[in-house]
């Protein structure tokens, strides 16, 4: 998380019509809030999550809260009021606009088949999220593709692997491309579809696998390209997942040029 | 005294009274006519006002009341149009709140509300959260005359009744 995180006085102050929350994710537990009133709230289109979890006082409710999820494909319009001149029932904090994930994101997470001599990078996800402050758009579009660009990684120690973790939550379709710039060792490429798990830090406890791809091994100046489509159930496997996690075994540290597009659309 | 003429005022002279630098703080008329000072608003009074209002956030739950404007000197149009979310309550009474209590009005976003406010009164504004509200505030001298008319107009027609009963 960015800190301190975005204020949400701040485009009122300066006369906007929307607050953006736009921010990395630094825990599981992440809790924002917004001390203004919303007419609307929506993704925003640069966020890797797909689901938040937007929480306000109502008063209809047994428990005094409710919560509603929004998503790239449901916004969430209506007039939400920040309450600070109440507080919430159970936690006697002031009765603001909460938004928290609604997915599960584990920045200890060890792939499968780590070991030793091994190294991870993770991408920290974003979550983007709109409040709007007068009337919201009833339909949204869906978020923008993703790019991720590299050259290099971090490299193993000799013979081990480099596991890149990239946000995948909600992707439908994604594409992938490898080249394997180096003139001596050659690279195994593996892609698997991870689905976290609440308990699984440290380690795979509780957190599901699966390969989505055949490896490659890329010779020198050997190239691979993979096309992901979330409901492809035939050679390969589709899905929706939480993470991509692509293994670079007997990774050197040489220019690997890498290119991965991630997208709403099927 | 024949052939002298008689002594006279001059038409116009620097007026130093409460000068404390030394400099003359005005002019005074001819003083040898006589004249009374005519009933005049102030400009203050007279002048349009457009402006930005921020709601003010209460603090630790309590609930905040403010007095957008103070009716003390004159008749106005008041136009408020809320540019955020709300909720933001208006009343003529000090007790608004709870905001959503129904005590006051509650704006509309994007909607102008007109308001008059009347001689002697005011516009208290309550919100649970920081706001944006468009503020427009126009005199209306001739109201307030209309309104001493009127109230003339009764006395005299109050004068007129046999003492004991009402109007």
């Amino acid at each position: 998380m960015s800190y301190p995180q975005p204020l949400s006085t701040t485009p009122i102050l300066q006369g906007q019509t929307f607050w953006r929350l736009f921010t990395p994710l630094a825990g599981p537990g992440d809790i924002y809030e917004s001390v203004v009133s919303g007419l609307g709230f929506a993704m925003g289109p640069n966020s890797d999550l797909s689901e938040v979890l937007v929480t306000y006082l109502d008063a209809d409710q047994p428990t005094g809260v409710n919560s509603s999820i929004i998503s790239p494909t449901r916004n969430f319009v209506g007039r939400v009021d920040a309450r600070n001149d109440t507080t919430y029932p159970s936690s006697k904090r002031l009765g603001r606009i909460l938004f928290s994930p609604n997915e599960i994101f584990d920045p200890l997470y060890t792939p499968q088949g780590f070991t030793g001599g091994d190294v991870k990078q993770l991408i920290t996800p974003i979550i983007d999220v709109i409040q709007y402050f007068t009337s919201a758009p009833s339909v949204v579009p869906q978020r923008s593709d993703r790019e991720f660009q590299f050259q290099y990684f971090e490299a193993p120690a000799p013979a081990a692997s480099t596991f890149l973790l990239i946000p995948a939550y909600g992707r439908k379709s994604g594409f992938f491309s490898f080249v394997n710039q180096d003139n001596t060792n050659n690279v195994t490429v593996t892609i698997n579809g991870v689905q976290l798990s609440p308990s699984g830090s440290p380690g795979v406890i509780g957190a599901y696998e699966q390969s989505l791809f055949t490896a490659v091994i890329l010779n020198s100046a050997g190239s691979a390209n993979f096309v992901f489509n979330s409901s492809n159930n035939t050679a390969d496997k589709g899905g929706i997942w939480d993470y991509f996690c692509i293994e670079f075994g007997n990774y050197a540290g040489n220019a690997m040029p890498t290119s991965i597009t991630l997208s709403d659309a099927e | 005294m024949a052939g002298k003429t008689p002594s006279k005022l001059p038409p116009a002279v620097a007026d130093y009274r409460g000068s404390k630098t030394g400099q003359p703080l005005g002019v005074l008329g001819d003083r040898s006519i006589a004249t009374a000072p005519a009933p005049a608003p102030t400009q203050g009074d007279l002048r349009s006002n457009y402006y930005t209002y921020l709601t003010k956030t209460p603090v630790s739950g309590q609930q905040s009341t403010e007095v957008l404007y103070n009716g003390d000197r004159a008749w106005v149009k008041l136009t408020l149009t809320l540019e955020t979310a709300g909720p933001v309550a208006v009343g003529q009474q000090s007790a608004i709140t709870p905001v959503l209590s129904g005590k006051g009005i509650l704006l509309e976003t994007g909607t102008p509300m007109v308001f008059t406010i009347g001689k002697g009164t005011r516009l208290y504004i309550a919100a649970t959260a920081l706001n944006r509200v468009k503020v427009a505030i126009e005199p209306l001298p001739w109201l307030e005359q209309i309104a001493a008319t009127l109230n003339s107009l009764v006395s005299s027609l109050a004068a007129l009744l046999p003492s004991g009963s009402t109007p």
